[in-house]
């Protein structure tokens, strides 16, 4: 806990640290106060349609093709883009951990077995396989969730297979074999603290990769029918590009500031976390 | 009983030359046993399999190794993990990697504790502060929050023996545990190793390519020559009288102490160690030896004991007060 806290606390002096952190803590107090803020939720019909931004001082960001304020759906997509993006970037960060420290420190046919299919998962354009899944199995946040994991994990696990193959070669893993420890325990508890670093700063990268997914499967028509999300708004505004493309652009421009703040946030803390770069200032 | 009881230890990869051959070795409590020879003759590898930790490529083809007379290597991985840190500890070379650079040194010792002892995270504590006093580490209350980057090398090498003794083990294998550490902290680790080992009775087995370390803290010597035991015998006779050419080269070979002129330039074994699938038939030294003999190449010799412990692997063995 208290290192959590020191992390927090050298991240916001890094500049692009502070930046990334604040846009997000936003964007986080937005999906928070959604529906203590706009308890009608998202959906209700509240103006004039197509509404142009600043036409009308009642929705500053205007309405959509039926009248939906786009202030409260940006709130509420907020929640949905942080929800999937966070759960995604986590089951793909557990799987893609556990095949990655499993590989590596096993090594031998398990390696090659996982390695395998990691590589299968691979080959497989990841957008594509994304669509698939959500195609067969039917839109629902569960399944856009799982779809966007299954498609990021190898990644996950290859950095972690590397720097447990070169982590178990150290002494202290043999130490620790030597006094007694269970391998299960070795890997867990003492290997994997140590990767640590790079798992972090990808986690970051995964969360914003993950937001883009699930943006643009909602954009196709893919999200889930039953919630507002930011790329449900592109989606309406797909059909409006020509007259009203402040429909696209009020969502993309939430998009890129949230993806963005969580790239920064990354930069950070490869900086932060780098011991070398630390020393040297 | 002997503590630890090696016998005709041979280690190999599978068809391929084995890498250790015909050694035989014991260690009593209370006793240090001193492993010596070149780089690559078999050392390491003989202190992992007693560990029952060889690389995966290699195993024991051959051979007993007994820990207070039970067999080591048919044990069972759960058993075998129980005896490794509760009845045997062990100490590495570099104490740089030797340790979790990002786990604290206090929870590295109670890690152990833990695991053998079941202590609460209290009673853990406490003994790793007695531990740490114990291998004198001063302010040691201070120093269980530190990390590993924050101690000098010596510190650290005495955190790694503080880890090896945690659960008071009977058998302790140090492999090289000064190599990494200059002169001056050699001698302080030295000393605290031969301290312990009184205090606590262990049988100690110290490998190590340095005579003079040898000559400071063991009590027998067990020079290794290409994977096989080439002579034995108490240190003050080995080192005053070797009998095998080679222990004899490699005292010959030692610095004098002295950057004066005139101090005769080093002495050197000529040629170096066969690799294992490249040892010649007969004496595997006799390309090196300066007495070798036409009996050398046709038969390979055994090792001769004698009653008093000494024992050399030589066909024609150096006497009293001659040099090879």
């Amino acid at each position: 806990m208290r290192g959590a806290l020191s992390l927090l606390g050298r991240l916001a002096r890094h500049p692009s640290g502070l930046v990334g952190l604040v846009l997000i803590v936003i964007i986080v107090a937005m999906s928070a106060l959604a529906g203590f803020l706009y308890p009608d939720g998202p959906w209700t019909m509240a103006g004039p349609p197509r509404l142009w931004p600043g036409a009308d001082p009642r929705f500053p960001l205007g309405t959509d093709t039926f009248g939906r304020d786009l202030i409260p759906a940006l709130f509420y997509g907020a929640r949905v883009s942080l929800l999937v993006g966070v759960s995604a970037a986590a089951a793909a960060l557990v799987i893609g951990t556990v095949v990655g420290a499993v590989a590596g420190y096993w090594g031998g046919w398990v390696d090659d077995a996982l390695m395998r299919l990691t590589d299968a998962f691979q080959t497989v354009p990841n957008f594509l396989l994304s669509i698939a899944i959500v195609g067969i199995i039917g839109a629902s946040l569960p399944v856009i969730t799982f779809a966007i994991a299954i498609v990021a994990w190898p990644m996950i696990a290859r950095l972690v297979r590397a720097d447990v193959l070169r982590l178990r070669t150290y002494d202290f893993v043999q130490s620790c074999k030597i006094i007694g420890m269970s391998d299960l325990r070795i890997v867990f508890q003492q290997i994997l603290p140590n990767c640590l670093a790079p798992i972090i700063v990808t986690a970051s990268v995964l969360v914003a990769n993950s937001i883009i997914v699930e943006a643009s499967l909602a954009f196709l028509g893919l999200g889930d029918p039953n919630v507002m999300s930011w790329g449900t708004i592109l989606n309406i505004g797909r059909q409006e590009l020509r007259n009203g493309w402040y429909l696209t652009a009020v969502p993309a421009v939430a998009l890129v500031l949230t993806v963005m703040s969580l790239n920064l946030i990354g930069d950070a803390l490869n900086d932060v976390l780098n011991p070398r770069l630390k020393e040297r200032k | 009983m002997s503590l630890l009881h090696i016998d005709n230890l041979r280690i190999g990869p599978g068809r391929a030359a084995p890498i250790v051959e015909e050694l035989t070795l014991s260690v009593e409590r209370g006793e240090t046993v001193g492993l010596v020879g070149e780089s690559g003759c078999g050392k390491s590898l003989t202190a992992l399999s007693i560990m029952g930790l060889l690389p995966e490529n290699l195993r024991v083809r051959e051979g007993r190794i007994r820990l207070e007379g039970q067999e080591i290597q048919s044990l069972p991985q759960r058993r075998l993990r129980h005896l490794r840190g509760e009845k045997m500890g062990m100490i590495f070379q570099e104490p740089l990697t030797a340790l979790n650079p990002v786990m604290s040194i206090g929870s590295q010792i109670t890690e152990v504790l833990r695991t053998h002892r079941g202590l609460s995270q209290r009673a853990a504590r406490d003994r790793a502060l007695d531990l740490l006093t114990l291998v004198k580490i001063p302010d040691a209350e201070a120093r269980l929050d530190d990390y590993p980057h924050q101690m000098s090398g010596g510190m650290r090498q005495r955190v790694v023996i503080a880890i090896a003794l945690a659960c008071s083990p009977s058998l302790l294998i140090a492999d090289e545990p000064t190599t990494a550490l200059d002169v001056t902290v050699q001698a302080q680790i030295l000393r605290l190793l031969k301290q312990l080992q009184r205090e606590e009775n262990l049988g100690l087995l110290f490998i190590t390519h340095d005579l003079g370390v040898v000559r400071q803290v063991a009590d027998r010597i067990v020079v290794m020559y290409a994977g096989s035991v080439v002579e034995e015998g108490r240190v003050d006779a080995v080192l005053d009288a070797p009998r095998h050419p080679y222990t004899a080269g490699l005292i010959a070979a030692r610095p004098q102490g002295s950057f004066a002129a005139g101090t005769p330039r080093l002495a050197d074994i000529a040629g170096s160690v066969p690799a294992p699938d490249a040892r010649p038939d007969g004496c595997v030294f006799r390309a090196r030896c300066p007495r070798a003999h036409p009996r050398c190449a046709a038969e390979r010799p055994a090792l001769d004991r004698a009653a008093s412990g000494r024992a050399v692997r030589c066909h024609f063995p150096l006497t009293e007060g001659e040099t090879a």
